[in-house]
């Protein structure tokens, strides 16, 4: 049975607590399908209605359409400003039956957009809890999470691949590495968090980038579960999951954000609507050369390569100058990579410095460079918040040297 | 059904000298029957897609089948011009048949389709209706 149609009603001076459905429609014909109405519906019976303001309807193409539960900044002081909302998640639904979709935020003037009050908007009221079961298996670490809508984390657990000193992961070892964990994971993730499946309301899983092979055991596993259980798929953006969760642990409600991990090295910062990159590698990642750094030296893959170079840093005394690459916003780290592999050859044969002392130099040096490009947007964007995610992101020293930075602002 | 089946996979001799790869699909709690068909590539030249394999699982029902095929069928091959993948769902029943240019992109598919199957029917057989929590 199909949810009665949502239906017209004023503008934007009603109370903004009440949920509405917003549409660039002129007659929400596209409502039709019970698929987008049952979804649709889904989603307005679980936010709570404090924390929006409507869904914003978007007619893509002559088969899709797209659902953005928009949140009200300005709930507290009922302050309305159409071109300054901030629609917290963004869902595809397919006439197929079959929903897909990005997690993401968008912004954008919604001025001159008819909207509609729902008539059901009664039974809102009565809000329970959304609770999302989430998979993430884009490199060497597979995680099955429980988290609620308002961000609280009820299990995570994970395996990590580990390699061999010298050695890193390759796509079909990966894989196989999550194909044996994945299954375990769930029902470890299931007994923490303490629910049963009744009480999931949709699966999201990372749709990408990342490697394809282990990309591919998460994605199958949640079309099988989407399917057994018959709750929605939702696929997330790795970049942008990266940044929102950042954002809901740390509460930082725009800050710039440095994304720093094995696979991805930006500064990005929300502007003019939509997350914006304004400084990114040139070439490798950041992690990526102090991982491949690693393997250079030996060092354990356990837990992480970072965390071993980190570990030794520590001990450094000597700075060895390397090249210092930032090319405007962007910086390259390859050559870094291929200058120090050539000197720390030569020069732990000569012994002329440490292990050690490459670890400490290096570090200081890909860091140095970050942290300049990161203050450059903080100052172009006006923005007075850093946030750091992404696995180098729990590096201590580049917390250090990037609080020392902001501190000085 | 637990028993222990088999996959033979028998290349063309012009191409494949070795012995006949026989894949052991131990862990799969479904009946797995194949059948291979042999062509000489020499006599069929003109016919680019010489080396297939044909799989067919049983599902043990129509809605498990079902579930298998939409899930695997979103993944399409990495490479259609050397290797196609076709798959039909029949009384229960999953059948796939691989037709590929070359014996190893054959077998890198195939090995690869294995997989995701594998993980496929353990999501059922662990999440699926009898599911204990």
């Amino acid at each position: 049975m199909s949810p009665p149609l949502p239906t017209l009603s004023a503008t934007y001076e009603n109370t903004p607590l009440i949920p509405r459905f917003v549409t660039n429609e002129q007659t929400p014909h596209h409502f039709s399908h019970p698929h987008h109405c049952s979804f649709i519906e889904f989603l307005m019976l679980h936010v709570p209605p404090s924390a929006q303001l409507g869904f914003l309807m978007e007619k893509k193409g002559n088969k899709r359409i797209r659902a953005n539960v928009i949140r009200n900044q300005y709930a507290s002081t009922s302050r309305l400003n159409t071109c300054d909302l901030q629609a917290l998640l963004l869902l595809h639904a397919s006439t197929s039956g079959q929903p897909t979709g990005v997690h993401g935020v968008i912004s954008g003037d919604i001025s001159g957009i008819q909207s509609f009050t729902s008539s059901n908007h009664a039974s809102t009221s009565e809000m329970k809890r959304m609770i999302a079961l989430g998979f993430e298996g884009s490199a060497n670490k597979i995680g099955v999470g429980v988290v609620t809508l308002d961000g609280t984390i009820l299990s995570n657990p994970r395996h990590t691949y580990i390699t061999p000193p010298g050695q890193g992961f390759l796509p079909r070892e990966t894989a196989q590495h999550h194909f044996q964990h994945i299954l375990p994971l769930i029902k470890e993730a299931l007994e923490t968090a303490q629910i049963t499946l009744k009480d999931i309301d949709c699966l999201c899983y990372t749709k990408g980038p990342g490697m394809g092979a282990p990309l591919q055991v998460s994605a199958i596993v949640v079309r099988v579960l989407s399917q057994l259980w018959k709750i929605p798929i939702v696929g997330v953006n790795h970049c942008v999951a990266h940044i929102e969760m950042g954002r809901i642990v740390t509460g930082a409600d725009d800050p710039v954000v440095l994304y720093v991990s094995g696979g991805n090295t930006q500064v990005i910062a929300y502007s003019e609507g939509r997350y914006r990159i304004f400084g990114e590698t040139i070439d490798i990642a950041i992690g990526n050369c102090l991982d491949r750094f690693a393997r250079v030296l030996m060092l354990s893959n356990d837990p992480s390569p970072g965390y071993n170079i980190e570990q030794l840093a520590k001990k450094g005394e000597k700075f060895i100058d390397l090249p210092y690459v930032v090319k405007g916003m962007d910086v390259s780290f390859s050559g870094i990579l291929s200058y120090i592999e050539a000197t720390a050859e030569e020069k732990l044969k000569n012994n002329d410095c440490t292990p050690a002392d490459l670890c400490y130099s290096l570090q200081e040096t890909l860091f140095a460079m970050l942290v300049e490009i990161t203050e450059r947007a903080m100052a172009h964007c006006d923005k007075k918040d850093v946030l750091i995610v992404g696995g180098v992101g729990c590096n201590e020293r580049l917390k250090i040297l990037q609080h020392e930075r902001v501190a000085e602002e | 059904m637990n028993s222990k089946t088999s996959i033979e996979l028998v290349y063309p001799r012009t191409h494949f000298s070795g012995p006949v790869v026989v894949f052991a699909v131990s862990e799969l709690k479904m009946d797995v029957a194949t059948s291979t068909m042999e062509t000489d590539a020499q006599e069929k030249n003109l016919n680019k897609w010489d080396f297939t394999c044909d799989v067919e699982v049983d599902c043990k029902s129509e809605e498990n089948a079902c579930i298998i095929y939409s899930t695997l069928n979103v993944d399409k091959e990495l490479q259609p011009d050397k290797v196609r993948r076709l798959m039909s769902v029949s009384n229960g029943k999953l059948s796939v048949r691989f037709e590929a240019v070359e014996a190893r992109f054959l077998r890198a598919s195939f090995s690869a389709f294995m997989d995701a199957l594998t993980l496929a029917t353990k999501t059922i057989e662990q999440f699926g209706k009898d599911m204990e929590l």
